[in-house]
């Protein structure tokens, strides 16, 4: 099989495989501990995102020099941020920190006497922190930890590959490996009726959007696309949470849930297909 | 005495004038120079390319070839392999991320004259925001009179460094981690 196609398999597979053993451990010891399970399933979910970028990149750059260095730091610091307690104030404070260090990661050094980048900034910031809420408020709420863990799952699969239609094939394998660990996740969480908690919602959003905007600032991934994944999971809110004790009955929620999702990565799909065509260049 | 300052004036003004420095600075004629790279491809043939984009000075001086200087400057955005889509590949952060960082660089810092035709010059070359020491095994070709009665002077180089170096591991081993450059130039006397 072709080299290449061996190591992006390679580098999807083993960080997916990693989390879908230590999960299911996590989950069955845990069982009676809700919070502290989806805790643990946060901490392991960055660590399948830290090693698919080592697997991606070959490396860690210290101190970081680009914006997509900064990816495996950002999913550290997003993992803390979710584990911490205190009040929602204090929540939503540390929210809208990360979400300006993120913006800043991109635009700091062309803020120097460009208002543009500025706006940017603040643009980003916002973005990001009203997602934070969005997420973690509404969505939390009415989904179950597979359901959640599936929606953010296909956004970030598909996401894997219109970043590398847009032609990069690095953060492409970064963001299917996202989409792989946590369709791995929500398998586990559907069948241990699990939660999954603030933390690997709060990554996944770091995450993805540092990758979605890299993609659009970086490589040439369309705006609109990026916007339609970004807002798919919002999908989400459709719809009730089912609990039910069959598992036939649950999957058939789960998948009915799933089809405004899907209609929205699909029509973000299609777009990236219509605006950037598939290359050739292998 | 007169006799005697007058002497010592001339001594003078001889010392300075075997002393002078004679460097002349040249610009890099954009339009008679080409930058190109070869790169391994699955161990079954070679990908060329060139950046259409660059710009640069070199310092000639006579009397002391290791105060020879260059600079240049590539835009990156302007790497040409003859496909669209490769080109657009290697500008993004899989390769150059040329929004990034728009132009790689080379700076001389030493100038080793090997015979009367080929020099070796050692600088710091930057790609990708890493800078790492360079040499270039470099060779003259020829000066002169140019179509419009410029002075003209030619040179052309070839090295070969690791992209790995420069953090750009993409698609390694199959795309081979070596890169062989090879610039030629002609400078136009300012």
């Amino acid at each position: 099989m072709n080299q290449m196609v061996v190591q992006s398999l390679q580098g999807v597979g083993l960080p997916s495989l990693a989390v879908l053993i230590a999960s299911a451990v996590w989950f069955a010891v845990f069982r009676k501990h809700p919070r502290l399970r989806a805790i643990g399933v946060g901490l392991m979910f960055t660590g399948g995102i830290i090693w698919a970028y080592l697997l991606a990149f070959g490396g860690f750059a210290f101190p970081p020099r680009e914006s997509g260095h900064w990816i495996p730091y950002l999913a550290g610091v997003a993992a803390i941020v979710g584990c911490l307690q205190g009040t929602r104030l204090v929540r939503q404070v540390s929210n809208l920190v990360l979400s300006l260090g993120t913006a800043l990661i991109f635009f700091w050094s062309q803020i120097s006497g460009n208002s543009l980048a500025l706006v940017w900034v603040v643009a980003v910031t916002i973005v990001l922190f009203v997602s934070t809420i969005l997420l973690q408020q509404v969505i939390e709420d009415r989904c179950s930890g597979a359901e959640l863990s599936l929606g953010l799952a296909l956004s970030a699969g598909a996401g894997g590959i219109v970043i590398f239609l847009g032609g990069s094939a690095v953060l492409g394998q970064v963001s299917g490996s996202i989409g792989a660990i946590l369709a791995v996740i929500a398998v586990l969480a559907f069948f241990f009726n699990a939660t999954v908690g603030r933390v690997l919602p709060l990554v996944y959003l770091f995450i993805f959007g540092s990758l979605l905007l890299s993609g659009c600032l970086f490589a040439q991934l369309p705006w609109l696309t990026a916007v339609l994944l970004w807002i798919a999971p919002w999908a989400l809110v459709i719809g009730q949470r089912l609990d039910h004790p069959k598992i036939s009955s649950r999957v058939k929620a789960l998948l009915i849930r799933m089809l405004s999702v899907i209609a929205l990565v699909a029509i973000a799909v299609g777009s990236a297909f219509l605006l950037t065509p598939p290359s050739s260049e292998l | 005495m007169k006799k005697h300052y007058l002497s010592l004036l001339l001594s003078i003004l001889a010392f300075a004038g075997t002393t002078a420095t004679h460097a002349d600075t040249f610009k890099i004629d954009p339009v008679h120079s080409a930058i190109i790279f070869e790169i391994g491809h699955f161990g079954v043939g070679h990908i060329y390319g060139r950046f259409d984009t660059f710009s640069g000075t070199f310092t000639l001086d006579q009397n002391d070839p290791s105060k020879d200087a260059v600079s240049v400057e590539i835009k990156t955005d302007s790497v040409d392999t003859n496909f669209a889509d490769r080109d657009k590949h290697i500008k993004s952060p899989d390769f150059f991320n040329a929004a990034q960082f728009p132009s790689a660089t080379f700076k001389s810092t030493s100038v080793k004259k090997v015979d009367d035709k080929t020099y070796e010059v050692t600088g710091d070359f930057t790609l990708r925001g890493v800078t790492k020491p360079l040499t270039l095994n470099v060779q003259a070709i020829g000066s002169g009179p140019g179509p419009k009665g410029e002075f003209r002077s030619g040179w052309e180089a070839t090295t070969t460094f690791k992209r790995s170096d420069f953090e750009v591991k993409t698609f390694l081993p199959a795309v081979t981690d070596e890169v062989s450059l090879r610039i030629a130039v002609e400078g136009i006397k300012q």
